[in-house]
């Protein structure tokens, strides 16, 4: 056990002192600091608000108060008289204003008013639509009123439909709330595991490749070198990952928007995430590291250099390809057989899971089960793996394939001592 | 402290790699392990470490399985292996640990072996920046750092210039000297005449030859004759039934098949009045042994 510490710590501090986590940990910081700040700071110059002058010769009745209230309250208006507009046209081209309205009546008796937009480009129009709404509603409302209606008849034209929103499931989650959040979930599983359980594979080819393997393995027991390998790795996997949620949620606290998320136009609700969904996710990334690393591990163990290492890796990296494909799948119907059936073999549980835990609804026995599932079947791959690695790491010149994995594991399983342990003479000659 | 190997045998499917090996290394005595390329020194050794699985025989430390009483152990693998990119100090110090010496233990034998093989200036610079000399003076600390009891030394002066060839066969006296039971093997048989008592030779997996290095040459009888005289010996030495006469400048090599036909040389050349200033008769070397043991059928 003693001998599985020293490697744990080694390989921990290796893998925290390289390059590569650093930059990787500074780099990953950077884009959540941009997600988190950049809609923050970028917010307030883009189209979504700004100064509009109207000048309204139509006679409907607009003010800047109804334009507040109807068109867009983000925007500052102000309604001027007719004679500015050369002025006010002149402190558009400045950019001092975002838009000048010219609402004018039209050409002919009852024609329908006409609405004259300009901005210096288009992105700053997005309330178009919601003024030529308002001048219409108003221009109805004046046409109905010089008809001489009753107020039942002219209620009766101008009434818009009653519109009632009625969700069945109430305690169900929206495709649309979901998404972002578990899609994010998802990805970011995929890259730890394929980062840190690929870093457990580099890690195992180079020894192999520089052969100081042959040295240790006379100083330690290959199981014990892979446990302690794959959970030094591992620790430091969790030590980037606690880096990256403390900065992204001081961020969030200090520079963010709460708890809703934009990042162009979609957003990111991570209340949905609660505290079921983030206990099942640490359980499933531990294990899914365990399960991926091992295999990673018997993979990089079966090169003879670390050029080799890509394509003794791929079989692994198909699973968790698959995996991942999959989760994204049964994203669109978390609860569906295909879900539910994918959740319980264990090379696809713990993204499958996941996105039934983060998506759908899934009683306790349908997390439970399946976790134990991935777990025991952990130790077994970790079992198998630790022969192949057992086997494969003293073995060159082989091509790395399938085939080669296979017969570590018919060949590699027995002690390496002959199976008679005959008498034991020669004590004496002990000096 | 005792490595015995006996009947030790492995094979990869029909192809016996190792047949029915057997020797004996004791504390304080270094063990020549000899044979060509492909004879199987280095599974044999791989065998003993338990980094292959054989299939006949028993290796034992002590008298008891060294599997289960595995002693300390001191490796320099032919193919030498550390980590590129770490360093010196980090890496040696860290074998050194997992031979379960405290990190103060190693950082202090780690500087006393640094020292004593004049890289002390070189511990916090990554392995891949030294040259081959000082990678291989690193890799042989990695063996001993740890006080090991069995020392395992797969030609270790391979890469060394012939200051540190000497550097480091003082380093090997000593490990005898300190009782370490050590194996050694080498293709330079200076090397292993200078060090071991107890020689094998191996040739594809069998042995040829073992046992104690000086009745190994006693066995072959003093049958190298060496003559130096300003005369030239030449007309005398043909005719006589001696064989594989070669002449260097002024000395002249030769084999006889047994010590009387040397006698009887030696008083043809006094009747003969020609002056010999030197008439050496010498037991085959090792080299010799070798060649004809494992050249032969080649």
């Amino acid at each position: 056990m003693k001998t599985f510490g020293i490697v744990f710590g080694y390989s921990f501090k290796e893998r925290v002192r390289s390059k590569s986590f650093m930059w990787m940990t500074l780099l990953l910081v950077a884009v959540i600091a941009a997600i988190v700040l950049i809609p923050r700071f970028t917010g307030g110059s883009t189209a979504a608000s700004g100064k509009v002058a109207v000048i309204n010769t139509s006679g409907l009745p607009i003010d800047a108060k109804g334009l507040s209230a109807a068109v867009s309250p983000a925007y500052d208006w102000k309604v001027v008289p007719e004679g500015e507009l050369a002025a006010q046209t002149d402190l558009l081209k400045k950019e001092d204003l975002d838009a000048v309205v010219a609402i004018r009546a039209g050409a002919e008796a009852a024609s329908a008013p006409q609405i004259e937009l300009s901005v210096n480009r288009k992105d700053d129009a997005g309330f178009a639509q919601n003024l030529a709404a308002y001048v219409d509603r108003l221009n109805v409302n004046a046409q109905v009123g010089e008809l001489g209606l009753t107020s039942e008849q002219s209620s009766a034209l101008t009434a818009s439909p009653a519109f009632k929103l009625t969700e069945l499931n109430a305690d169900g989650r929206s495709m649309a709330q979901t998404f972002m959040p578990v899609y994010a979930l998802l990805m970011v599983m995929f890259f730890m595991i394929y980062l840190f359980a690929g870093n457990v594979a580099t890690s195992v080819a180079v020894e192999k490749g520089s052969r100081i393997q042959e040295i240790l393995i006379t100083k330690v027991s290959p199981g014990q070198l892979l446990a302690g390998k794959v959970m030094g790795v591992g620790m430091a996997g969790i030590l980037q990952f606690a880096i990256l949620f403390g900065v992204g949620a001081l961020l969030m606290k200090f520079g963010g928007s709460g708890e809703a998320l934009t990042i162009g136009s979609l957003n990111f609700d991570l209340s949905i995430l609660g505290g079921k969904t983030l206990v099942v996710c640490a359980i499933l990334y531990v294990l899914g590291y365990f399960f991926y690393a091992t295999l990673f591990a018997a993979a990089g163990s079966i090169v003879s250099r670390s050029e080799e290492l890509n394509q003794s890796m791929l079989p692994v990296s198909m699973l968790l390809m698959a995996a991942f494909f999959l989760s994204m799948i049964v994203l669109n119907d978390p609860n569906g057989t295909l879900a539910t059936v994918g959740s319980y073999i264990p090379f696809l549980t713990p993204m499958v899971l996941l996105t039934r835990v983060g998506a759908g609804e899934p009683a306790m026995m349908e997390i439970v089960l399946p976790i134990v599932i991935l777990a025991l079947s952990t130790f077994i791959v970790g079992w198998l793996s630790s022969k192949i690695y057992r086997g494969g790491v003293l073995l060159y010149g082989q091509k790395p394939s399938l085939g080669t994995m296979l017969k570590m594991l018919g060949t590699s399983g027995k002690a390496a001592r002959p199976a008679s342990q005959s008498t034991i003479k020669g004590a004496n000659d002990a000096v | 402290m005792t490595l015995e190997i006996k009947h030790l045998g492995k094979q990869y499917g029909d192809k016996k790699v190792v047949d029915d090996v057997s020797l004996t290394v004791k504390a304080g005595e270094a063990f020549g392990l000899l044979g060509g390329n492909g004879a199987g020194k280095t599974t044999t050794i791989r065998s003993v470490l338990g980094l292959l699985e054989y299939n006949q025989g028993e290796v034992l430390w002590d008298g008891r399985p060294f599997l289960e009483n595995r002693p300390s152990v001191g490796y320099l693998p032919e193919e030498r292996g550390l980590y590129p990119k770490e360093t010196v100090s980090e890496q040696l110090t860290y074998l050194a640990r997992l031979e379960g010496m405290k990190r103060s233990e190693a950082q202090k034998a780690l500087k006393s072996w640094l020292e004593r093989l004049g890289i002390a200036e070189h511990e916090q610079k990554r392995v891949e920046q030294l040259s081959k000399g000082n990678q291989q003076k690193v890799q042989i600390i990695s063996a001993l750092i740890h006080n090991p009891d069995l020392v395992i030394l797969d030609e270790p002066f391979s890469g060394l210039d012939p200051v540190n060839a000497d550097l480091l066969a003082s380093v090997v006296k000593e490990q005898i000297a300190l009782g370490k039971a050590l194996v050694f093997s080498s293709h330079q048989m200076m090397q292993v005449e200078q060090f071991c008592e107890n020689i094998c030779i191996l040739k594809r997996g069998r042995m040829q030859i073992g046992g104690k290095l000086a009745d190994i040459k006693r066995s072959y009888g003093r049958s190298n004759l060496i003559l130096r005289s300003e005369a030239d010996l030449t007309p005398m030495l043909e005719g006589r039934g001696l064989l594989d006469i070669r002449r260097d400048a002024q000395e002249w090599t030769l084999k006889v098949t047994d010590e009387v036909q040397a006698h009887e040389l030696m008083r043809a050349l006094g009747q003969a009045g020609v002056p010999v200033l030197k008439f050496e008769l010498k037991e085959p070397s090792l080299h010799e042994i070798f060649i004809e043991k494992v050249g032969e059928a080649v």
